[in-house]
């Protein structure tokens, strides 16, 4: 136990490093923000004129100098004196102190009381009907307008202002966070805590408050802006904080008379109120950028929702016949993340065949997905990727293309069809729309045409009545008859090679059988090459003919399907295969399950990439990368030093 | 393996979880609004849990069976239905007094991605769970935490990490802990490997069982890859619809399966071998939708024997041979 204890002591400590470290992070990130820098800069600023105002303008807000009265801005009255002989530096300080001091008690109050709110709201069903409907009747009417009525019934003073204007603001926190709640409670997280026994209050303030945080900060910051504006904007209508206190909407009203001849009395105050919600709006907006940062736009979308103009026609190469359809040699694609550059694809070479069907294999994370990606170049080059080595289609290097040429060969020579079909389909338009929008993007048809094409491709996949289905939303077709569309839109110019990422793993074993069957039908009858990338080594053997079998980033045995299913060669490709609990086999046995995971790309172990977790591995293994090579006698490549010898063994 | 037949025999009179007639029914809007209509996700599904057996359930999505487990630990209220457990019936145990069991049924969640809180510790999120019931002092719950970390194959050094800092194989054991640590005798695994890479799924399996064995557990295994539950399953059951079809021990199952449904199931697995090029049954058609489920029995839209008689009658369960049931016609 002493053990245990000591061992839990450093690894606390470890944690506070590692918590060190990441504030430190943050402040990096924050420093990088622009918004963020110069709003909470201009926020000090404020803070600063606020609580120093007594030492910053010795003179009294209040008194009264007749003689001295409208004076324009000189060395004596820096900002000039307003219609009472009133130094209007001091009264600006002032004026900026109690407005902020008001935008400050109305964010805090009405978050507080938003929060709340919308917590409860969103978790208990029944008070969201009771809670969520005043909260609509407040939110009817304009902010201005309510605070004018209630400041009426009220009658002026600082704190019925405070007052009124949280009442203003409560319901669009508690609407920011009732809808945050929302999403929160349908979280598996919140579930899991159900099962344990959590408590309601315990789930609320514990699990789905601090998700809240961030959107309650934001939205905080941009209710202190605008508190300060209805402020000022009531003071104006004097219905504010009453005459002589300065505040900046009482001094913008007092000058109002005088804005021809003393046009300071307005322009100082305005700067002032200018400045104060620009950083918090500033603040606002770099806070929020800083917790969220948007998500980087998916590839899917931008397949789909192709560029409006038609792009240049490829010119196919000539490729000899007898030439493999596509040949990929020594492609290395090297992605840019948070932690460097790291080998996403890193010196892959195989070959897609006319007509041929060939699968490529491994965990996640492994870089087949990514391998699919480059050959469509689907990553972004200015930002995200870089590409080497070559990726000849029908004899022409796919790298070397302009990004217009690209275009050309996506979804026209190439298509792909992805895992999520529902997230790859457009909403908002119905299915035969967007099977006519690419076939017409690629072919010049007339619409008519290009429907009555579209029909026919919906049969041509299986779609039971194609006439009424094309006329219906993505939303309204299920799983299978979703993937079947992506096909059909794959399909639409008659590519020569169909690239699958995964098509069948998000759907059931039934619907799963149909669809690979609907694959390999297009294959056979319209001599339509495929890369099937997938997980499943049942998908493989049922439908490939050859497989490429890859690990973080690289290929590790790659050949025909039979001889590789028969004798595997590389530890890796076994390890895959036995996990695979089968319908024949044993059940009294543990499943052989290769130790570890897949460890992650900026951590790639030095020698054989797979040696950390091989059985087999040795010191040669530890530090020699083995190349990609036949064993004497077999067709199969294998990258694996002792592949002659576990050849020999299995034998 | 011997002892533990013997005693499931000796236990098979009294069963663990004894589940008859649940029934889950939502009402769901229809398109204009009103109108509402009934969806039946679980519709009278009668099992029971053996001490220290696994059942397995299988179904593809859509067929209530994740609701069902859901049910039993009421994160869904059940609509009718008994579960007994120790002569108690679950159901109708007001709430603060089902809290009580909820220590001894447990869940582990599909998706470790999600059934972690992102922004706590791992360390607390297995302290939480003791701290809920109020068991032991604050430094024997972290003792216990990082003793669990060790029990599902993890490092202490996890105890301190992130949710996003972990692999999902690793999220996926913290979420075994999670569910044992509070000792339970029953689990309900809602499709604990399906999200998984299948060499990390065998190692998931692998120590599933090994806690099996070592903590006594009793598993309720939902899942839809048929050859994962034939793996773990000492009896299945198959759903179709909110309905169970058939059910026997998994050896009875895969030698004999009676429903045509569970046929099509077993023909529609691909088998990783190239050589083996296999008759296989594909299934016209998709699901029905549960709004407007089939008359008679659910399946005869994509039945390949459907006769008439299935199109107007609802069959019954029958014992087809000693624990093997199903409900089809053609038995």
């Amino acid at each position: 136990m002493p053990l245990l204890e000591i061992k839990a002591d450093e690894l606390a400590a470890r944690r506070l490093r590692l918590k060190r470290e990441n504030r430190k992070l943050f402040v990096r990130r924050f420093l990088v923000n622009k918004a963020a820098v110069t709003g909470s800069v201009l926020i000090a600023l404020v803070a600063a004129v606020s609580l120093f105002a007594p030492w910053i303008a010795s003179r009294d807000p209040y008194a009264i100098d007749v003689v001295n009265r409208l004076k324009a801005p000189s060395a004596v009255y820096p900002f000039g004196t307003d219609n009472f002989g009133r130094d209007l530096l001091t009264r600006v300080v002032y004026g900026t102190r109690m407005s902020a001091e008001v935008g400050f008690a109305v964010a805090l109050g009405s978050s507080a009381i938003g929060l709340v709110i919308g917590l409860y709201a969103g978790y208990f069903k029944w008070l969201d009907q009771i809670l969520m409907r005043v909260m609509d009747g407040l939110f009817a009417f304009p902010a201005v307008l309510l605070a004018i009525a209630m400041m009426a019934a009220l009658g002026p003073s600082v704190g019925n202002l405070i007052l009124c204007l949280i009442i203003v603001f409560v319901p669009s926190i508690a609407r920011i966070v009732r809808s945050s709640v929302l999403t929160a409670k349908e979280t598996t997280y919140i579930e899991a805590m159900h099962t344990l026994g959590a408590s309601h209050n315990r789930i609320i303030w514990k699990h789905i408050l601090p998700g809240s945080l961030s959107t309650l900060i934001v939205q905080g910051s941009f209710i202190f802006a605008e508190a300060i504006i209805v402020e000022a904007a009531l003071s104006f209508l004097g219905a504010g904080i009453p005459a002589p206190t300065p505040s900046l909407g009482n001094l913008l009203s007092d000058g109002k008379l005088y804005i021809y001849n003393s046009s300071w009395m307005t322009l100082f105050p305005g700067l002032a109120l200018v400045l104060v919600v620009l950083a918090m709006n500033l603040f606002g907006d770099g806070i929020r950028d800083l917790l969220d940062p948007h998500a980087r736009r998916s590839l899917t979308k931008r397949l789909v929702q192709p560029l409006k103009q038609r792009p240049a026609p490829f010119q196919a190469g000539s490729a000899a016949a007898d030439e493999p359809l596509l040949q990929i040699r020594e492609l290395k694609t090297q992605l840019h993340t948070e932690r460097g550059r790291v080998p996403a694809v890193d010196g892959v070479s195989f070959e897609v065949g006319k007509g041929e069907v060939v699968g490529i294999v491994g965990e996640s994370g492994c870089g087949k997905s990514a391998t699919a990606q480059s050959v469509l170049r689907l990553f972004d080059e200015k930002r995200l990727a870089e590409y080497e080595g070559e990726i000849r289609y029908n004899g022409i290097d796919l790298l070397k293309l302009t990004p217009k040429q690209m275009r050309s060969v996506r979804g026209n020579e190439i298509s792909m069809i992805f895992q999520d079909p529902l997230s790859s389909l457009n909403p908002v338009h119905t299915i035969g729309e967007q099977i006519v929008e690419t076939l017409r993007l690629h072919r010049p048809i007339g619409k008519k045409e290009a429907w009555t094409k579209a029909v026919e491709l919906l049969r041509l996949t299986g779609i039971p009545a194609p006439e009424r289905r094309a006329r219906e939303y993505p939303h309204q077709l299920s799983g299978g008859m979703r993937q079947r569309v992506m096909i059909a839109i794959a399909l639409a110019c008659e590519p020569q090679l169909l690239i699958a990422d995964e098509p069948t793993t998000a759907l059931d074993v039934t619907i799963q059988a149909q669809i690979l069957e609907l694959i390999l039908d297009l294959n056979r009858r319209m001599g339509m090459s495929v890369m099937l990338i997938t997980h499943d080594l049942g998908v493989v053997a049922e439908a490939c003919s050859r497989v490429v079998v890859m690990y973080l980033g690289q290929v590790v045995e790659s050949g025909d399907v039979r001889t590789l299913f028969e004798k595997p060669l590389h530890p890796y490709t076994i390890g895959l295969m036995q996990s695979i609990p089968r319908l024949d086999g044993d059940r009294s046995q543990e499943l052989a399950a290769v130790p570890g995971s897949v460890p992650s790309l900026d951590q790639l172990p030095q020698g054989c990439r797979f040696a950390p977790r091989c059985t087999y591995a040795d010191d040669k293994c530890r530090t020699v990368m083995p190349e990609l090579a036949a064993l004497p006698g077999g067709d199969t490549l294998v990258r694996c030093w002792h592949a002659g010898k576990l050849s020999g063994m299995e034998a | 393996m011997i002892t533990t037949t013997i005693q499931h025999r000796e236990l098979a009179a009294e069963p663990l979880l004894r589940v008859n007639g649940l029934k889950k029914y939502y009402s769901a809007a229809n398109q204009a609004g009103f109108r509402q209509s009934v969806v039946k996700a679980v519709d009278g599904v009668s099992f029971d849990l053996r001490e220290g057996e696994t059942y397995g359930l299988v179904g593809e999505s859509g067929c209530g069976k994740s609701t069902l487990g859901k049910s039993l630990l009421r994160l869904t209220e059940p609509t009718d239905g008994e579960a007994f457990y120790q002569g108690v019936d679950l159901f109708k145990q007001p709430r603060k007094a089902f809290q009580t069991y909820r220590r001894e049924l447990q869940m582990v969640f599909q998706d470790p991605f999600s059934s972690l809180n992102p922004r706590q510790i791992i360390g607390q999120a297995l302290e939480e769970a003791l701290a809920i019931h109020r068991i032991g002092t604050p430094k024997e719950r972290t003792l216990h935490a990082m003793e669990m970390l060790h029990t599902v194959g993890l490092q202490m050094e996890h105890y301190y990490r992130l949710p996003h800092e972990l692999s999902g194989g690793q999220r996926q054991r913290i979420g075994l802990a999670r569910a044992l640590i509070l000792n339970p005798r029953i689990v309900i695994c809602d499709e604990p490997v399906s999200a998984l890479d299948v060499i990390i799924q065998s190692q998931i399996i692998n120590l599933m069982r090994r806690l099996q064995a070592e903590l006594k557990l009793t598993y309720l295994f939902i899942a839809h890859d048929i050859a994962v539950v034939r793996h773990i399953s000492d009896r299945i059951g198959i759903m179709y619809l909110g309905k169970l079809v058939e059910e026997a021990d998994t050896d009875s199952l895969f030698a004999n399966p009676l429903h045509p449904y569970t046929q099509v199931l077993l023909s529609a697995v691909p088998v990783p071998d190239p050589a083996a090029r296999r008759q296989r049954i594909i299934l016209e058609g998709d699901l029905p939708s549960p709004l407007d489920p089939p008359s008679g029995c659910a399946f005869h839209t994509r039945c390949p024997y459907a006769m008439d008689r299935c199109r107007t009658e609802t069959p019954v369960q029958r014992e087809a041979s000693e624990g093997h049931f199903a409900a089809c016609h053609l038995i």
